[in-house]
């Protein structure tokens, strides 16, 4: 692995877009928000957990779920994986690069969120690094999603439409912003082939609750499969 | 040097992009020309390891690109034909990358980009989105790219495609601060005429011609080119090759006369398969 290409992909990919494209975090945060609200207005306050805990899960997802367009972008227009072939990294730095990216134009949102609810008491402080830990395995394995799904794309157009829709069935459909109790059992089930469900069940547990340590195992386990898959999918070479 | 036995490549449509190439480049800046889909783009591909031969081989500086392919990146750069920054991006950050992946630490990538930007003259613009620059400025960062990684081969495919004359000229300038053996594919004669010691020009898939500007036009020493008459017809433009001795015999018809150059030498390889 190449580290120090990864870092710098995600500097070059992550940090330019913070720096020149700040209008875009606003654009990320608007619908999280708004969802903020409205669970607020409409649980006249109850909620307001879930709307923090889903926010955060759905920035990260939403983010991570642009991959569909922007890696189809990078390599059907841009023509990265062309230039980036005759080098000396391959496909996993390329990849991870790409998710490190996305975190770091994520983070202003999950800083939002963290500092949301620490003011509002949804979490502590000292849950913070294992929360930390969640979102980096979402952004994983949600990234990898993204990637899988452009794969095989062969127009750049095809791309935008997919990740709007991936995006809205990641983060309204699954328990992010309502309680995942109050789902039967079979549809959590469901749900749990998304990454952000097993992810919203671990933090709204408070990470110590029953279904945490299996939702951990879920989440380990979809992270591992999507990278892989991802991985043998992202066409370096040509034959 | 970069040498090609029997190489071909037979895409899974069917299409012959190569038809058993064999070939030697040896110049400071070898170029390859021919139409569209000559092959061209398939044969840089196959050299700069992105594509895989169907049969054949090829060795470049002694390395064999399909057995040593992973010796043989780090001695090679390639700028795809239709390779674009990204936008958002600046000249250094995209540089700085490119160099971070060929090996370089971060710290000397920096370094070495800024010298390169500033070598192909977008010293002023290091640090500005690259949406805002022109056409000719963004393919010289991929130019620049080339110049700092330092290698022992580029591969530069089509670097001028659809820039206006003053940028090509700014580009092929920039090309020549290359240390590196180039090898570059174009469909401009007048590029190849300008920049190449060594030029390829392949026809289908097949090696047509190879040798310098005057071995090529050897052929058509003391000729002329007349167009308005003639057997060879390109659109609507008839065209024929005279002695200049017999030239003044046709002032008075309705002909235009020119002087030969790499097209002619092109055109007429390019009949020769027609026929």
């Amino acid at each position: 692995m190449n580290l120090k290409f990864i870092l710098t992909f995600a500097w070059f990919y992550g940090w330019s877009g913070l720096k020149r494209g700040p209008v875009y975090v606003l654009s990320y945060l608007s619908l999280p928000l708004s969802l903020l609200l409205l669970v607020f207005i409409i649980s006249r306050g109850e909620l307001l957990s879930y709307g923090i805990i889903g926010g955060m899960i759905a920035v990260v997802a939403s983010n991570a779920l642009s991959l569909v367009s922007d890696n189809a972008f990078f390599k059907l227009e841009l023509r990265m994986i062309d230039l980036l072939v005759a080098t000396e990294v391959g496909p996993v730095d390329y990849m991870i690069g790409l998710m490190l990216g996305d975190l770091v134009f994520s983070f202003p949102g999950i800083v939002l969120y963290i500092i949301l609810g620490i003011i509002l008491k949804v979490f502590p402080l000292i849950e913070i690094p294992p929360i930390f830990g969640v979102l980096i395995l979402v952004m994983f394995s949600t990234s990898s999603l993204g990637i899988i799904t452009s794969s095989r794309l062969k127009h750049v157009r095809h791309s935008w439409g997919l990740s709007s829709f991936l995006s809205i069935v990641f983060t309204i459909i699954p328990p992010l912003y309502y309680p995942y109790q109050i789902l039967p059992k079979i549809i959590l089930y469901i749900l749990m082939a998304t990454p952000v469900t097993p992810a919203s069940v671990i933090v709204q547990s408070g990470l110590d609750g029953p279904s945490t340590m299996s939702s951990v195992a879920v989440l380990l386990l979809e992270t591992a499969l999507f990278t892989i898959c991802a991985r043998y999918l992202t066409q370096w070479e040509e034959k | 040097m970069i040498e090609t036995f029997e190489l071909t490549k037979r895409y899974d449509d069917g299409t012959i992009a190569l038809n058993s190439l064999t070939m030697k480049l040896d110049s400071k800046i070898s170029c390859l020309i021919g139409r569209n889909g000559a092959g061209k783009t398939t044969l840089t591909r196959i050299l700069s390891t992105q594509l895989k031969p169907t049969s054949g081989k090829a060795v470049i500086n002694g390395y064999d690109i399909e057995r040593d392919r992973k010796t043989l990146r780090k001695k090679i750069t390639s700028i795809p034909q239709e390779a674009k920054p990204m936008g958002i991006a600046s000249p250094l950050e995209h540089v700085t990358m490119y160099l971070t992946a060929k090996g370089m630490s971060f710290r000397d990538a920096v370094r070495e980009a800024k010298v390169a930007l500033e070598a192909v003259g977008l010293g002023e613009v290091i640090d500005k989105p690259t949406d805002e620059l022109s056409g000719g400025m963004k393919r010289k960062i991929f130019v620049a790219m080339a110049i700092s990684s330092n290698t022992d081969v580029v591969f530069l495919d089509e670097p001028t495609t659809g820039l206006d004359p003053i940028s090509r000229m700014e580009v092929w300038s920039a090309v020549r601060e290359i240390r590196s053996k180039i090898l570059l594919t174009t469909h401009y004669m007048e590029e190849a005429q300008e920049l190449c010691g060594q030029i390829a020009i392949l026809d289908r898939g097949k090696l047509r011609g190879l040798g310098t500007v005057n071995e090529l036009l050897e052929p058509l020493k003391g000729k002329v080119r007349v167009e308005g008459m003639g057997d060879i017809i390109i659109g609507k433009t008839r065209l024929s090759y005279v002695d200049k001795t017999k030239a003044s015999e046709l002032l008075d018809k309705n002909v235009t006369l020119k002087p030969i150059t790499l097209e002619d030498v092109f055109i007429t390889m390019g009949v020769e398969i027609e026929s």
